[in-house]
């Protein structure tokens, strides 16, 4: 017994120094095989394309960047070449996909990744890999709190600090709650949330559900914050979720609350789907509203993305910025570009200014990282959106 | 209390009528047709597709329906083909795969963009408690109690009916006797999945309404079935109803409302064990 458990052990250590030195060895050796001066620069994604929840558009619009990039030349004349994977919405397909990319195909960084498993999945990779991801969606809390990963996004918790914030210092509503849907392992970063806020201001909210799920039938959760007073009721509801939402408030009839939602609900299709029934619904814009068509800020992707055919949504907008956010910190890399040299031009980046953005976009070598701290509010009318705040509402908390 | 109980009147008629619908497809086809949501929602998103197109609401609806019963018509097929003699686990293993299949389809077909679904029954019936009680929730009730006493008058009073218990009961015996079997057993296929979809109808644009969520709708209907123990109808209307209504109370009470997914499946276990205690005894001796 104790000689077969002893063998087992063995093997199994055996198993485990052989598969180390392999993920050990082989980025090294691939990241030089595709470092140096020649050949094209490999950057890797891994985004949600397949399953039940897709975000394709932000890797679309970070390959359009890249290939104008590749089309004015490149970076000092070697090539970018995109790698963009599907983690299906599966952990295990996640993994494979960054341990292809970073083992097999050595890439230097990624960037413009959307994916709702990526950062659990592989940010300890990333960082045993010596590896940088500019992430273009993030939203699982791993992905602000590793030093491998800054997306270029503000988050569902920061969305929900700003939205509470809004709520209680800019609309002066006394009575705010907040209902969540608390999917996987998001209950502590929204718990930080509320907290920052509540610290913040010193307020803390009416009600605090976080037992909404994704089919619920929501008319028992409008009525309660009709019950309790709420005067302003903040929701983390998804597209579907947002949509059943509003019209289970239509259908009560229920006047004098506002609603504020995060951003996932910022979308075109939403607006279209509720028609005048979302009238008054609030929603939180991570970067420069997207439909605003004159806005100044957004000229230059809204160019881009309609030449290459790339929709408007939110998520393409990181994807945007999270490419050229790279393109810029490549160019400034003095010698070979490695994915030592892009780590280190990261590690020691000064913040990055974009007008899509409230805040400045920060890497360094902080142990997590959520730069983006701003939103500007917008509101349904008419199954139109409409901008709120002109003035980014920038979040003078902290979380965590 | 009272406005949480009211509030849950929409979520009971939904958990009821596919319960019946479930209890149905077992008594007749010896399957716990899990699928069944789905074919709903392929009807649903069927509608959505052709009222994006501009058919009006109408005739988009009834090729909703059509094309919910010709989804479950290919469910059915697939499993009167092949999985004919095999037992009730095995058909039922066949029908997770279906559910599964047909998810991944609806994906592939609609994608996951929300859709604009028009309500046709928003209007409001009345204020109970400081509910509004709407149109859609009372229609879903009056469905599921029609769909219960329908079918119970049709198995028991109509030849029809005879036809489809000795088919249930006695598939093969039913066939030595000169009764086709499959054309009826693919008839009542089409028919759930047409029922399905009228209520998947009413209860999409009210709800979550994407494909996963709707689909999904089959786990309290399997609860509300299994109190009726698959075989009563008046047990999965009742049992449909009392989870809607229960669901309701335990969201808008401050104190339960986090157990609230776990009280109805005590709930339920319960009823099941207190409804197998004979059994269980007369096995035990």
């Amino acid at each position: 017994m104790t000689a077969s458990k002893a063998a087992v052990a063995l093997l199994a250590a055996i198993a485990l120094t052989s598969g180390c030195g392999l993920s050990e060895d082989s980025p090294a050796a691939s990241a030089s095989g595709s470092s140096g001066d020649s050949g094209t620069i490999k950057i890797g994604s891994v985004n949600a394309l397949s399953g039940p929840v897709t975000f394709p558009d932000s890797s679309s619009a970070a390959k359009a960047v890249f290939d104008r990039v590749n089309a004015q030349g490149g970076i000092n004349g070697r090539e970018i070449e995109y790698i963009v994977t599907d983690d299906k919405g599966d952990p295990a397909a996640a993994a494979q996909a960054a341990r292809d990319l970073v083992t097999n195909q050595g890439v230097v960084a990624l960037a413009g990744s959307a994916s709702l498993v990526d950062c659990a999945v592989n940010a300890p990779f990333y960082t045993q890999s010596g590896i940088v991801s500019v992430q273009g969606t993030g939203v699982d809390p791993t992905c602000f709190s590793s030093a491998a990963i800054s997306p270029v996004n503000a988050g569902p918790y920061l969305n929900t600090a700003i939205n509470l914030y809004y709520a209680s210092e800019v609309l002066k509503r006394d009575k705010v709650c907040s209902f969540l849907a608390i999917l996987g392992n998001t209950n502590d970063a929204y718990g930080q949330a509320i907290a920052s806020w509540t610290k913040l201001t010193g307020k803390t909210p009416v009600v605090d559900d976080r037992t909404v799920k994704p089919d619920s039938d929501p008319t028992p959760f409008v009525l309660r914050a009709k019950k309790e007073g709420c005067q302003a009721v903040l929701y983390n509801g998804t597209e579907p979720m947002a949509i059943a939402w509003m019209k289970a408030v239509k259908q009560q009839n229920i006047t004098g609350i506002d609603w504020l939602m995060t951003t996932a609900p910022y979308t075109d299709a939403v607006a279209k789907a509720l028609g005048t029934d979302g009238d008054g619904m609030y929603a939180n814009a991570e970067f420069e509203p997207f439909t605003q068509a004159d806005s100044s800020a957004l000229a230059d992707w809204r160019s881009l993305m309609t030449e290459k055919n790339v929709p408007l949504t939110s998520f393409g907008q990181g994807g945007y910025l999270a490419a050229t956010h790279l393109v810029d910190t490549l160019r400034s890399i003095q010698g070979p570009i490695t994915r030592e040299s892009v780590a280190k031009a990261f590690k020691e980046l000064k913040p990055i200014e974009s007008p899509l953005t409230g805040t400045p976009y920060e890497f360094g070598d902080a142990a997590g990282h959520m730069s983006n701290k701003a939103g500007k509010i917008v509101q349904l009318e008419g199954g139109q959106w409409r901008v709120v705040t002109p003035d980014w509402v920038r979040y003078p908390g902290t979380l965590g | 209390m009272l406005q949480g109980v009211v509030s849950g009147l929409a979520g009971g008629g939904t958990f009821a009528a596919l319960g019946l619908l479930l209890t149905v497809m077992y008594r007749l086809t010896a399957t716990v047709n899990l699928a069944i949501a789905a074919t709903g929602v392929v009807g649903v998103y069927v509608m959505a597709l052709l009222v994006q197109a501009g058919w009006p609401y109408g005739v988009a609806a009834l090729a909703g329906i059509v094309a919910g019963a010709l989804a479950s018509v290919c469910c059915g097929l697939i499993m009167t083909r092949w999985f004919a003699t095999g037992g009730p686990q095995i058909r039922t293993a066949v029908s997770i795969a279906q559910l599964i299949g047909l998810i991944a389809l609806a994906y592939i077909c609609f994608g996951d963009e929300p859709r604009v679904l028009p309500n046709p029954a928003d209007g409001r019936v009345a204020t109970v408690a400081g509910v509004t009680i709407t149109m859609g929730s009372v229609i879903l009730i009056a469905l599921a109690v029609l769909i219960g006493t329908g079918i119970h008058v049709l198995l028991t009073r109509t030849s029809l009916g005879l036809r489809l218990r000795a088919m249930a009961e006695r598939p093969i015996t039913t066939e030595l006797l000169g009764i086709g079997t499959r054309a009826l057993t693919v008839t009542v296929w089409g028919l759930s999945g047409a029922l399905a979809s009228i209520v998947l109808l009413l209860v999409a644009p009210v709800r979550s309404s994407d494909i996963l969520s709707l689909s999904m709708l089959i786990v309290p209907a399997c609860a509300a079935a299994l109190v009726g123990g698959l075989r009563l109808l008046s047990g999965a209307l009742l049992g449909g109803l009392g989870l809607g209504l229960l669901e309701g109370a335990l969201a808008g009470s401050a104190t339960v409302q986090q157990y609230r997914d776990v009280v109805p499946f005590v709930v339920i276990l319960f009823i099941l064990v207190w409804n197998q205690r004979g059994e269980v005894w007369d096995a035990a001796r």
